[in-house]
């Protein structure tokens, strides 16, 4: 299909530039991870310094370092991480990546069947008392940034009311053991507080879009036809209406996905959280170049990666373009 | 024009212009509201509200209602600065590649495109610790650089289709300039969207300047909301319960927020006049209320039937 | 949709097994004494215990597992306290030190430990690069072995303060380091050593265990059995830990402690001893010609200094953790004892809070109002106008020139708060382009350390420390006479002279002497050094070799 090879061109190119902006941006930032470490108040004199300098390899001239990275970038070595120990790059982001993959994908696909659900039933009753209130709020929820939810949230049911762990994915004194029941109750109580605060963003973008497409759908004339037939509301409404009107949000659903590996970086720092978000924080502060351009490696190829199945699920759920293709 | 219209036939659009005038009035005047300086100490340390200190002080000693009053002016007008980078580099790229087409849209599709894929927020601290001690000034000049794809991509879109309409290709022929048949044409086509995509920048600039700032990513000698909960966090007022000191800047940005969704969701009705919820409905609305009527009828019969 | 959520729980689970891999059961005889602290935050643990790797090895190598030769106790004035050498002394020429070695000592496999080693581990710092981990190389020219238990160490010049830092270098057992192909890889994960805690019981990325070594020379004195290391990634966490009594012995910053962790659980104690001073500088070689003018005039500075509020700065920016310092020469408290009265008498009053006394200075020094701006300027009518350099981040720091500027702008003098980077401050202050700036300094077991740093003019473009560029030869003659004699008082008239010169001419402006912190919990062990039992530097941080010396003095509450 011309479409999709075109798009696979396109995502390809994207890759590239992500790559070279990958390796530049994380040198741009002033001072390396000895700076880093001097500036966290480490007491070094100044011969310490530059034999650390030498460990770290940093004075490599900046070319010679950028051939090195393109060639372990398509052997997926990724490096070592200064900040974690000398731990290689991907261990690293493997250790980190279910993490977020739990908080945000559970996150999102609740928020997804949530807000596709309520967006369904806001469209049926539109001007109705719940459409008034639902669809505005929810609007207003994707407006407040997960700063706020995290914060309050944090202060209420985490210190002051005492209701929920606030920091961790679990209690570091636990063996992780995924087979016990102790430990999965555990993960699951540290995952409420992230979760909620991801989940109640999220909310808005799948509801407002759906129960827009389901009112334009609303109006089209085999739903009338369907009314006239004297179908049921609920038939109607879920047969001719919904079935038609998710397919956009699928594709959003698809995309959101795609922000997973970063879109919970503030509310896992708050919440003290192992994923990705606050190892790219760390890598961030302590000048860990091989993380950094590690992870938005990662960061980018996901966002590539479900761009595409985005781009796919639209040629193939929309009867429209299906019929042009036969 | 078109907007006082909305304004007074929408109650969310009336409310939500209150909600941000609201904040954008108090923080103007700001000295005549508060005597206190929002960058000097005023009173000892963590001093919860009072009559003198409404909504008590910090760590610092400062009082945290002057505070939350000056940090509205910077944080709103990074907001509305970053607001109005993003519209301007929207609508000049997007009409650009929607109108002259060809090689000129394919090089500027892609470059939305892959601005699209590089994942926002790193980029931003990336960025913000590469330029280092990033005023709000700063934050709102990258915000505004590095936001624009979304956009540009919907206002191509719509030039795309403007551009075929009759009155544009007459203009065409008639030999008119493009600038001219751009300024005069298309753009006034564009309005409703273009105010879309405004109001959503500012919500996204405030949200990102008060993250990044929280992070730590800012300037912590500026006054704003994000600084404030940046200092909040540094000095436990979570731990030692100050919640004056927690809550003031939340709800500030919560309420600001809101009061734009609640615009843009109005702004969102005018461009798509099939969302606005009594227009053009009476047609459903009278075959729903026929069929519940007769469902209704229907239970009532049964029940009555099954009561008896 | 389906399809997705399966994808989504393999990968959950994938990333579970990978942590749950690295993972056994920490069995621990109930009996132990096991001591919790924290010496390190870090997200993860990744077993290192090779001492030669500074940003990779754990922070319990050193002393731990690694003991030093000897200790220098900088609470008590750098008294010496023996540990694998039971002596040393200078040559009369003052170029060798000799080390004599203790000969009970074992390796903890039950090697023998002698010469051998510390000529095979100070050789390596003497090679230079990246495993002279202490940055001794050119300070010492080569390293002789005498007997099988002395050895000798010469120098590449005159230092009789070089012992405190050769002594930092990592003493290794030969017989291992000297087989591994590759030192800077080597991970060390089943370490040998000389130190009392050298088996590693437990290790998880959430947590390891060091015990007891069975072959440790002064087992009989050493009753904590196992100290534990749980993994915390950050200020918060280690806090949340603490206020649960999860732990023993910490040094974390905790804003508000007696609010915030001595309230909410009562074993709890803190102790903080002054550490380095802190002071406000100008830059003397600035490259703005106008506030050169000022910056070069001693009564200026005089005003600066006696615009700061050092109360409000120890009381707000440092929660009362801190001490004023109103030392003309901003020494602090740490140095009492080597501060010179004469100089307090003559100059202290310009190192006191005095808004009034400052405008006064000013004003009898030609410093005008002439636009009616508010602040003053210079003599000629140039506009005197700065900003003070703080690393972004440092937030106690920052707060601290936030009160220095309030009163600097009472007085009427132009300052303002400016937070750059790290990296960018440190460029700006060693290339002198900048105007004012504030730093802290590393105190050092006597002063050298300070005054060597802060105002020897060839350190002046090594480090932040001397960033007020005024070079003084004299005052660089002085500073090398101190470690060119073995005798304390000469040292003593030495410290006195520098002071003159300091105090006489307001190089500096002094803020405060910030503290060490410390805090520890009394449920489990006792023996804790705190303000009653000053024996030394409390702290649990890898840069305080004192530490070896703080858990061999606690035991177990019975």
């Amino acid at each position: 299909m011309g479409f999709i090879l075109r798009r696979l061109v396109f995502y390809f190119g994207a890759f590239l530039v992500a790559v070279v902006i990958n390796f530049f941006l994380p040198r741009m930032m002033p001072g390396d991870p000895v700076d880093a470490m001097l500036a966290q108040g480490a007491r070094f004199t100044a011969e310490q310094i530059a034999n650390l300098r030498l460990t770290f390899g940093v004075d490599q001239p900046l070319y010679q370092q950028f051939f090195t990275y393109l060639g372990d970038v398509f052997t997926l070595e990724l490096g070592h991480s200064t900040f974690f120990s000398n731990m290689p790059v991907s261990e690293v982001l493997a250790n980190a990546f279910g993490w977020t993959l739990f908080l945000t994908g559970t996150a999102t696909i609740l928020a997804f069947m949530f807000g596709a659900t309520l967006g369904i039933v806001a469209a049926w009753y539109r001007g109705g008392k719940f459409d008034s209130i639902a669809s505005p709020l929810s609007l207003v929820l994707q407006a407040t940034p997960q700063l706020v939810f995290g914060i309050v949230v944090l202060f209420s049911l985490g210190v002051t009311w005492d209701l929920i762990p606030i920091s961790y994915a679990y209690d570091p004194e636990l063996t992780p053991d995924f087979t016990s029941w102790e430990f999965l109750k555990n993960v699951l109580l540290h995952a409420v507080g992230p979760i909620f605060c991801i989940f109640i963003v999220q909310l808005g973008g799948f509801l407002v879009p759906m129960r827009n497409n389901m009112i334009n759908l609303l109006n089209e004339d085999y739903i009338t036809m369907g009314k006239a037939k004297g179908l049921s509301n609920i038939r109607v409404m879920l047969n001719y209406g919904a079935r038609n009107a998710i397919l956009p949000s699928v594709t959003a659903l698809s995309m959101a996905l795609g922000f997973v590996v970063g879109g919970a970086l503030v509310v896992e720092v708050i919440f003290n959280y192992q994923g990705l978000g606050s190892v790219l924080f760390n890598a961030i502060v302590n000048r860990d170049y091989q993380l950094i351009q590690g992870q938005l490696l990662i960061m980018t190829v996901f966002m590539l990666a479900f761009n595409f199945l985005a781009d796919v699920l639209y040629v193939f759920l929309d009867p429209r373009l299906r019929k042009g293709g036969k | 024009m078109g907007f006082i219209n909305l304004l007074t036939r929408n109650k969310k659009a009336l409310f939500g212009l209150c909600i941000v005038g609201f904040f954008v009035v108090i923080s103007v005047f700001a000295p005549f509201i508060t005597q206190y300086d929002a960058k000097k100490r005023v009173t000892k340390s963590h001093v919860p509200p009072s009559e003198e200190h409404v909504l008590g002080s910090t760590r610092m000693g400062r009082d945290v209602f002057a505070q939350t009053l000056y940090g509205g002016r910077v944080s709103l007008a990074v907001g509305f600065g970053a607001g109005i980078i993003v519209v301007a580099m929207a609508v000049a790229i997007g009409i650009t590649a929607g109108y002259f087409g060809g090689l000129i849209d394919e090089v500027l599709s892609s470059l939305m495109n892959i601005m699209l894929v590089i994942p926002q927020l790193p980029l931003l601290m990336v960025l913000a610790a590469f330029i280092g001690e990033v005023s709000p000034m700063v934050i709102a000049l990258i915000i505004g650089l590095t936001s624009w794809a979304w956009g540009a991509r919907v206002v191509r879109s719509q030039t795309l289709a403007v551009r075929e309409k009759e009155f544009v290709v007459a203009a065409q022929v008639l030999g008119e300039p493009s600038w001219r048949i751009i300024l005069i044409e298309i753009l006034p086509n564009l309005v409703s969207i273009i105010g879309a995509s405004f109001i959503g920048s500012v919500i996204y600039a405030i949200m990102t300047q008060a993250t990044l700032e929280f992070l730590g990513l800012g300037d912590p000698t500026s006054v704003t909301w994000g600084t404030q909960l940046f200092n909040m966090q540094k000095t436990s007022a979570i731990h030692i319960g100050a919640y004056w000191e927690v809550f003031s800047p939340i709800v500030v940005i919560a309420c600001v927020g809101a009061g734009l969704a609640l615009l843009n969701f109005a702004v969102d009705e005018i461009a798509n006049p099939q969302l606005r919820s009594h227009v053009g409905l009476k047609r459903w609305k009278q075959i729903t209320a026929q069929k519940e009527a007769e469902a209704a009828a229907q239970e009532t019969t049964a029940q009555q039937g099954a009561a008896s | 949709m389906l399809a997705k959520l399966t994808k989504i729980s393999t990968a959950v689970a994938m990333g579970a097994t990978m942590i749950a891999g690295a993972i056994s059961a920490p069995a621990m005889a109930a009996d132990k004494a096991t001591l919790t602290l924290v010496s390190e935050l870090k997200p993860a643990w990744v077993r290192n215990f090779n001492p030669l790797t500074v940003t990779s090895r754990l922070a319990t190598t050193n002393q731990f597992i690694y003991e030093p030769l000897l200790i220098v106790n900088e609470i008590k004035g750098g008294a010496v306290e023996y540990r694998l050498a039971n002596k040393h002394y200078f040559s009369d020429d003052l170029k060798t030190v000799f080390f004599e070695l203790k000969k009970d000592v074992k390796w903890s496999d039950g090697q023998a430990f002698n010469a051998d080693d510390v000529v095979y581990s100070l050789g390596l710092a003497a090679a230079g690069g990246a495993f002279d981990v202490a940055g001794i190389s050119s300070k010492i020219s080569g390293v002789k072995k005498v007997d099988d238990f002395k050895v000798a160490v010469t120098l590449s010049e005159v230092n009789t303060g070089v012992v405190s830092e050769i002594v930092r270098a990592p003493i290794v057992a030969e017989h291992i380091f000297s087989k591994q192909a590759d030192l800077a890889t080597f991970a060390n994960e089943n370490p040998v050593g000389t130190g009392p805690f050298t088996e590693v019981d437990t290790f998880t990325p959430q947590l390891y265990v060091q015990c007891r070594n069975p072959n440790y020379y002064e087992n009989d004195k050493l009753a904590v059995d196992c100290i534990k290391m749980p993994q915390l990634a950050n200020n918060d966490q280690l806090l949340a830990a603490a206020i649960k009594g999860d732990l023993d012995w910490t040094s974390a910053f905790i804003p508000d402690i007696d609010r915030v962790l001595v309230s909410q659980n009562k074993h709890y104690h803190y102790w903080f001893p002054a550490a380095g001073s802190a002071s406000f500088m100008l830059n003397f070689k600035t490259p703005n010609k106008d506030n050169a003018k000022a910056f070069n005039d001693v009564n200026f500075r005089r005003a600066f200094s006696m615009a700061l509020d050092r109360q409000a700065i120890v009381d707000i920016a440092g929660y009362g953790y801190w001490s004023v310092n109103e030392y003309p020469d901003a020494l602090g408290d740490q140095f009492k004892a080597w501060a010179n009265p004469d100089v307090m008498a003559k100059y202290g009053k310009y190192s006191k809070f005095n808004i009034e006394g400052a405008k006064a200075l000013l004003k009898e020094a030609g410093y005008k109002d002439v636009d009616g701006d508010g602040f003053v300027e210079n003599k000629d009518g140039s506009k005197i106008e700065f900003k003070i350099l703080v690393p972004n981040g440092w937030s106690d720091f920052v707060n601290t020139v936030q009160i220095g500027v309030e009163g600097l702008q009472e007085v009427g003098i132009n300052a303002s708060v400016s937070t750059p980077e790290f990296a960018i401050l440190n460029e700006k202050v060693m290339s002198a382009d900048f105007d004012a700036q504030f730093s802290n300094y590393f105190a050092g077991p006597d002063p050298y350390m300070y005054y060597n740093t802060a105002f020897h003019s060839e350190q002046m473009d090594k480090a932040r420390f001397g960033g007020h560029h005024n070079v003084d030869k004299e005052l660089d003659k002085l500073i090398d006479g101190f470690n060119k004699t073995g005798n304390q008082d000469e040292k003593l008239k030495i410290v006195y002279q520098i002071q003159e010169k300091i105090g006489s001419n307001q190089t500096t402006m002094a803020a405060m002497s910030t503290n060490y912190n410390y805090q520890y919990n009394t449920k489990r062990f006792t023996g804790w050094f705190n303000e009653s039992n000053p024996q030394a530097r409390p702290v649990v941080w890898p840069d305080t070799p004192e530490r070896l010396l703080h858990v061999l003095n606690l035991k177990p509450v019975k």
